[in-house]
């Protein structure tokens, strides 16, 4: 029920709906069809409402606007009421926009319009054509559709249909629009029987259809190349072909157009020879008037038919060869003998009629009286002697089958007869051929023709010599196949009845040839910074370069990081030194990346390549030397003895902290020190500086008093194996008392008496109280030692004069508390 | 023991004889008929009305029926127990073809006297017909998968079968009549109904195609003694030999 409602509703809407657009619309307008065939009459329209409040009450009429333009008067009228129509005779514009107006006076409004469209019939397709594939069994048939209008489809019918043994087979085929080519299926079309194809376009306003095309399908075709199965060479001057189609046309026995083209192989006479037949598959193909003894090279290539406009040619089969049968030479030899006495040259060449007829030619040259073969060659010429009697000598070929008949040449010893007037003259003609000319005879011989010879002086070793026989009427000739501007010796001999003239003999060359090879231009390039390359390498390039050395670097102290790391376990002992070592390197990197990335940013090009090669060199340097520096270290560090070592690294100081001052022996903190060796000069260890301090009294004693060599040693006591330094302090008995009385022994020693191994820091500092003597013994007794060159040095340090001995004992007068000190030099290093 | 060997080696040996001996019979009887066909075929007047051209055209076709045929096979026919020539497989076969109603090829013969140009060229009408129906009703099976190969051995037959009428037609011969006749002759066979199951089918398109292929031969042989005045060309012959697997 509901829904009975809700259409009811929407039908009322809907209906208001087109009621307001009707009243909103003054006219309507009408024409028969939006879309005409050009040239053909339109008739429109146009009713105009009563509601339109342009007309009511107004007096007013309808005007007709074609193309913004007022149509003729003639052209409109009235139909009824209040209907009027416009009749156009021929409409031929492609688009037409005819509008309806009422017009009250001048004043009009137009109140509706129609747009017509004059179109044409679809155009006649083109260029129909099928085509067959053996191989896909495809019948591809395509067209062109000419001009087609685009907003007018255009829709396209292939008829397919044959006539046979009264039968029609018809077929068509609807293309889909847009489409200019249709397969037709294998069932629509025979192979061999003769169809006829059209096809028609049409659209709205009519239809056309292409010319009929009239063809058997397989002559669309293109046939796979056949194939020549054997020759065979039967009979003299032919050869037979058996032959066969490609694989997928074996099954057809109709005679078809086929073409053998021959080509000599290896042959001076390469000419090439196209035979054409029509014959059946497997049918002999006979090809005569060949040359005898000649290799021919055969490929052959089918079609349907050559009277089929449709056919087209297969490729060429694969060659086949084959030779011709062997003869023997014909024509004649062209000669030329030349006679010194009894030295006959004898050159010959085939004239324009020899044929050698078969191969492996050779030439033989005899004289009949007495019969002997003078010399048998495969050149071109010969070289023989000939005694007085013999006037000719013959000359014949022979290939591998027979030989040519004889070339009689006459010997003439006559020689300088007239010669030839040698005003003659070289004309350089092109790059390979020069023109000759000489004069004439003397005319009372009879001049019978001339030898032109010539040879190349160029050529090592000797070139053959060229000749060619003229006729007498002729006075020049064109040399050919020279090379360019190389010098020849040319010779024209003139001939007579009885004997050779005297040549005249000239140099000739041909024109002067461009080299036909260039020079081959070699190019080196040079560092040129200011040009943007750098030994040759683009500026482009170089960034990569950099960031290769970098990562190159990077990766060979990753390396070595982690070469010395592994070794620090090892040597744990070195550990912090390397540390610091690494710091240092990273510290040198990161500084060195910094710089080239500031430097690429900011510097300039050239600026920045001296910065690079900076850059480069620290690169490479520095790293070096701490690189061989550290090696040196891991060496020295692995194989040293170790004991040495660390006492260079880390030598032991006497420490008097760990000793009573009273009774101070530097037996225990002198573990360490290496042993020395005996036989080394005794080493005097020396207590360069002793104070006294009194923490009471907060005032210490001005006690600088004892120096370096004012302590005599006991040279005597010197233990051999074991180095130990005792000090006893002797307080005096007077100033023994309650405060305690500290002191500071400073220990001090030259370096130059230690040559192998000097302690490099012998110098200690302790400041601890005086203690009360043990044991009050009386003290050793000691010695001053008389300063040495050596000690001297060192006694700049101190404040002490040169010669303290007596002022220091005064000193130890007025400080009775030192004598109490004690000093035993046990054993001294 | 020794014995009862010898006696087997005895009865192999003479069974081999025989095996021998009957193929030999058959290659000379083939060979004679062969001869028999190339040699002594009557030239029919008719020949001389007949088109050359259209002869040689319907030879071309019928080699390429006999070139297609064992593609079709192979293509259409899955089951490997089914080959083309097989002759054992033909003999156990003959219940299913005479129970699925398949029907023979009719029959060629040497044209002579007895069988006329005109009976020959109405039993190929005859027998292409027959042979396209069968393969149409198998192909409308929905048991077996079509294929383009049946296709175009179709369109092939077809277009044998208008240039063997359009040789009648040369001839005078009245194809429809024959037609006719042959309508009457030959009862509506339903093959259809029996392809039950994919097998089923499978067996009738290899009889089928199996019996196209002798005919075939057949209509070959005929077509080569109109020939063989016309032009030599034993490879088709041995082209049919070696077809149909003999």
């Amino acid at each position: 029920m509901a829904s009975v409602w809700l259409v009811l509703v929407l039908w009322i809407f809907v209906n208001a709906l087109i009621k307001v657009i009707q009243a909103s619309s003054c006219a309507q307008i009408h024409t028969p069809a939006s879309v005409v065939l050009a040239g053909s009459p339109v008739s429109v329209s146009c009713s105009i409402e009563d509601e339109c409040p342009l007309t009511k009450g107004k007096d007013f009429r309808v005007a007709w606007k074609i193309n913004n333009h007022f149509a003729p008067s003639n052209l409109s009228y009235q139909e009824s009421n209040r209907t009027y129509g416009l009749i156009i005779p021929s409409l031929l514009d492609t688009d037409t926009f005819i509008q309806c107006a009422v017009c009250e006076g001048e004043n009009c409004q137009i109140v509706n319009g129609v747009q017509v469209k004059a179109r044409y019939p679809p155009p006649v397709p083109q260029n129909l054509s099928c085509s067959l594939n053996l191989t896909s069994k495809r019948f591809l048939c395509q067209w062109d559709p000419g001009q087609e209008m685009a907003d007018l489809a255009t829709k396209y019918t292939l008829h397919i249909f044959s006539v046979m043994s009264k039968k029609v087979l018809s077929y068509k085929y609807v293309i889909p629009v847009g489409k200019h080519f249709h397969l037709i299926p294998r069932e629509s079309y025979p192979l061999l029987l003769k169809v006829e194809i059209n096809v028609t376009a049409v659209n709205v306003l009519g239809n056309a259809t292409s010319e009929t095309l009239k063809l058997i399908p397989l002559e669309t075709a293109m046939f796979d190349p056949p194939e020549i199965n054997g020759i065979e060479a039967d009979a003299v001057g032919c050869l037979n072909y058996s032959w066969s189609l490609g694989k997928s046309q074996q099954w057809l026995t109709i005679a078809i157009s086929l073409e053998l083209r021959l080509k000599t192989v290896n042959n001076r006479q390469n000419k090439e020879l196209v035979v054409p037949f029509t014959k059946k598959p497997r049918s002999k193909l006979n090809v005569c008037d060949l040359f005898h003894g000649t290799n021919y090279s055969t490929t052959m290539r089918v079609k349907y038919s050559s009277l089929s406009k449709w056919s087209e040619w297969s490729e060429w089969s694969d060659p086949k060869i084959a030779a011709t049968v062997m003869k023997a030479p014909s024509g004649s030899l062209d000669t030329w003998l030349k006679v010194d006495d009894q030295n006959a040259q004898l050159y010959w060449k085939p004239s324009e009629n020899f044929r050698a007829n078969g191969w492996n030619l050779f030439y033989t040259v005899e004289s009949m009286e007495p019969k002997k073969i003078l010399c048998v060659t495969q050149e071109s010429h010969c070289f023989f002697n000939l005694i007085e009697r013999v006037e000719k000598v013959y000359l014949r070929a022979t290939n591998a089958a027979a030989s040519s008949n004889h070339t009689e040449v006459p010997v003439y010893r006559n020689r300088g007869l007239g010669s030839v007037s040698c005003s003659s003259n070289v004309h350089p003609q092109s790059e390979t051929s020069v023109e000759i000319e000489w004069g004439g005879t003397p005319t009372s011989l009879s001049v019978t023709g001339y030898v032109l010879e010539w040879r190349s002086l160029n050529e090592m070793p000797a070139a053959p010599l060229s000749f060619t026989l003229m006729d007498k009427n002729i006075s020049s000739t064109i040399l050919t196949g020279l090379r360019p501007y190389q010098p020849y010796e040319v010779s024209i001999y003139p001939k007579y009845d009885k004997g050779i003239g005297i040549p005249c003999t000239l140099v000739a060359y041909s024109i002067q040839k461009a080299s036909s090879v260039a020079p081959v231009l070699n190019t080196r390039e040079y560092s040129n910074e200011r040009n943007g390359t750098i030994r040759g390498i683009q500026k482009k390039y170089i960034d990569i370069y950099i960031y290769i050395y970098i990562y190159i670097y990077i990766y060979i102290y990753i390396y070595i990081y982690i070469y010395i790391y592994i070794h620090v376990y090892i040597y744990i002992y070195i550990f912090r030194f390397i540390t610091i070592l690494y710091i240092q390197i990273y510290f040198y990197i990161f500084k060195l990346i910094a710089i080239y990335t500031v430097s690429a940013t900011f510097a300039s090009f050239h600026d920045w390549n001296e910065i690079r090669y900076g850059i480069e060199m620290m690169l490479f340097v520095i790293p070096a030397c701490i690189g061989l520096s550290l090696l040196v270290f891991v060496v020295f560090a692995c194989f040293g003895k170790h004991e040495r070592v660390k006492m260079c690294l880390w030598p032991i100081i006497p420490d008097p902290a760990n000793s009573s001052i009273k009774r101070w022996t530097t037996t225990d903190s002198m573990q360490g020190m290496p042993p020395f060796k005996e036989d080394k000069e005794p080493v005097l260890v020396y207590l360069s500086h002793f104070s006294l301090l009194d923490l009471d009294e907060k005032e210490p004693f001005k006690s600088d008093y004892v120096k370096e060599n004012q302590w005599s040693h006991h040279i005597d006591s010197c233990d051999e194996s074991h180095s130990s330094f005792q000090t006893c302090v002797r307080c005096d008995s007077e100033l023994d008392r309650d405060s305690v009385p500290y002191a500071t022994v400073l220990f001090d020693g030259p370096y130059q008496n230690h040559s192998s191994c000097p302690p490099p820091y012998v110098r200690s500092e302790s400041t601890q109280p005086l203690l009360g003597a043990d044991d009050p013994g009386s003290p050793p007794p000691y010695e001053n030692v008389s300063p040495r060159g050596s000690v001297s040095k060192v006694q700049r340090f101190t404040a002490f004069p040169q010669n303290p001995t007596e002022e220091n004992e005064e000193l130890w007068e007025e400080f009775p508390m030192l004598r109490s000190l004690e000093i035993t030099d046990t054993d001294h290093i | 023991m020794m014995g009862l060997c010898y006696c087997c080696n005895l009865v192999t040996l003479r069974i081999f004889f025989l095996i021998t001996v009957a193929i030999m019979n058959f290659q000379a009887a083939l060979l004679v008929t062969l001869v028999g066909i190339v040699a002594s075929a009557p030239i029919s007047d008719k020949l001389d009305i007949m088109n050359k051209d259209t002869i040689e055209q319907a030879h071309s076709l019928i080699n390429k029926i006999l070139q297609d045929i064992p593609t079709t096979h192979a293509a259409w026919i899955k089951s490997k127990s089914l080959t083309l020539g097989d002759s054992k497989a033909r003999l156990e076969l003959e219940f299913l073809k005479k129970d699925m109603y398949i029907p023979s090829a009719p029959v060629l013969q040497l044209i002579s006297n007895n069988f006329s140009m005109e009976t020959c060229l109405a039993n190929i009408t005859k027998g292409l017909q027959l042979h396209l129906n069968l393969l149409k009703e198998i192909s409308n099976a929905t048991t077996l998968a079509q294929t383009d190969q049946v296709k175009d051995l179709q369109a092939e037959i077809y277009e044998l079968l208008l240039l063997i009428e359009e040789l009648q037609n040369q001839a005078g011969f009245d194809p429809s009549k024959q037609a006719s006749d042959e309508e009457s002759q030959t009862p509506e066979h339903d093959l259809a109904k029996r392809l039950t199951n994919e097998y089923l089918t499978q067996v009738a398109a290899h009889l089928t195609l199996q019996q196209l292929q002798d005919f075939s031969c057949d209509i070959l042989r005929s077509i080569h003694s109109m020939t063989s005045s016309l032009a030599e060309n034993p490879n088709t012959v041995q082209l049919c030999v070696n077809k149909a697997g003999l």
